[in-house]
């Protein structure tokens, strides 16, 4: 067998040896395969190279690397919750605990939040619960899922127009997230209650999305896209603004 | 039970099932168990690191793309130079060392198992970097073309006539081998 002898068939020959062709592809290959030698001679040699693919080596990972894998996949950041809920049968239970032990505060962090941003954006079912750009639909609809009543804002006006919300649960809270449109970027601004007031904005960027955070009105705010900063600067200012 | 934890669950649930097939296709890229350890941390370290962004879709793939990546990165450069395929001659693949060939059981004897294996898989091993990922891909892990062109990230025609020329290479030197034996 050599490659002169080669029909121009013979991929669609593999490609139906592996599975990879509809009935009607598989049936008319098939059938040119009956008449032609060289394709007849490609598919013993296709049978006679899964046969010893067969017998090869299948080489399963080392113990010792499977244990120094595990050990590994377990998160730092969650190693404390592991060791908790392994210890506690109830799930709620471990939810409880963890608030305790203050694993929360950092559940909340910028990184988090940049998590759930990225993961909304990925799929598009998971970006929105509620699908309205009419503040008066989207703020019912909060109240309906949450225990406190996020101030949602129209802002199309001024070029941020809403496209809906949806709710995240971090750290064992259920948090608000209303999705504003900013040409082709989507701002996801997270939102739960909190004590204390300011009105100072903090910055910060990582892994390419610009995000600002601040307190108003009892809740604390976290603006994330991948806007830049000037752009993002621009919508949290028009949002303060807005009554 | 809170999303991290979840998540982290999820990420060691999909370790411990893909373990044994990323080691393998380290394994067979690199052809050094030592290295292959290595690849498979380091492969582990980084998809934890993306896998937060990881929607759920396919995670076998996922994870042997990473492998692989991480495992191209790592193997020296002599086995990365290209071959010219063409010009790849199936002796070139076969294993003509006597000693391989022919350990202990005189000739007359038919083969025994482990040496059929042996055989055949010093075959698969000198098959180019490029062949070689793509048979093991769709041999060992039952990868579908466009998953296999994906963990590669070449075309699905790419993936198609490497995958020939892989098979049509290990049959042409494990003939030669059948003619050396008799």
């Amino acid at each position: 067998m050599s490659a002169e002898l080669e029909c121009e068939q013979v991929l669609l020959v593999q490609a139906d040896f592996d599975g990879e062709l509809d009935t009607a592809e598989a049936f008319a290959i098939n059938r040119h395969r009956a008449h032609c030698p060289a394709c007849t001679h490609a598919y013993e040699a296709l049978c006679k190279s899964r046969d010893a693919t067969r017998k090869a080596e299948r080489f399963e990972a080392p113990r010792l690397l499977r244990a120094r894998v595990l050990k590994h996949a377990k998160p730092r950041g969650s190693r404390v919750a592991f060791s908790i809920s392994a210890a506690l049968v109830g799930a709620a239970a471990a939810a409880s605990v963890l608030l305790i032990v203050g694993v929360p505060s950092s559940l909340t962090t910028t990184d988090a939040l940049i998590d759930r941003h990225v993961r909304a954006l990925q799929s598009p079912e998971h970006l929105l619960d509620v699908v309205s750009t009419e503040h008066h639909v989207v703020k019912p609809w909060f109240d309906g899922q949450l225990s406190f009543s996020p101030p949602v804002k129209d802002l199309a006006v001024t070029g941020y127009p809403l496209r809906g919300g949806r709710v995240e649960v971090l750290n064992g809270r259920s948090i608000a997230v209303l999705v504003y449109q900013a040409g082709r970027h989507t701002i996801d601004l997270f939102v739960w209650p909190l004590g204390e007031q300011s009105k100072s904005v903090s910055a910060n960027a990582e892994r390419g999305f610009n995000t600002r955070r601040w307190t108003s009105a009892a809740m604390e705010l976290t603006a994330v896209s991948d806007l830049n900063e000037r752009e993002l600067d621009d919508f949290v200012s028009r949002w303060q603004m807005e009554r | 039970m809170n999303r991290s934890s979840e998540s982290a669950a999820a990420f060691e649930r999909l370790v411990a099932e893909h373990l044994d097939a990323a080691y393998n296709l380290a394994r067979w890229l690199t052809r050094d168990a030592t290295l292959a350890q290595d690849v498979v941390q380091d492969a582990m370290v980084r998809a934890l690191k993306y896998f937060s962004t990881f929607r759920g879709e396919n995670a076998r793939a996922w994870l042997l793309q990473i492998v692989r990546n991480v495992a191209l990165g790592k193997i020296d450069g002599g086995q990365r130079t290209t071959v010219s395929i063409d010009t790849l001659s199936a002796s070139s693949l076969a294993v003509t060392d006597p000693a391989l060939i022919d350990p202990a059981s005189g000739p007359e004897e038919t083969l025994s198992r482990a040496d059929e294996e042996r055989q055949v898989s010093a075959c698969v091993a000198r098959l180019p970097l490029e062949l070689r990922e793509c048979l093991v891909l769709r041999e060992w892990d039952e990868l579908s073309y466009k998953e296999i062109a994906r963990v590669i990230n070449a075309p699905i025609g790419t993936v198609m006539s490497r995958l020939w020329r892989a098979r049509r290479l290990l049959a042409e030197s494990l003939g030669e081998l059948l003619e050396i034996e008799s």
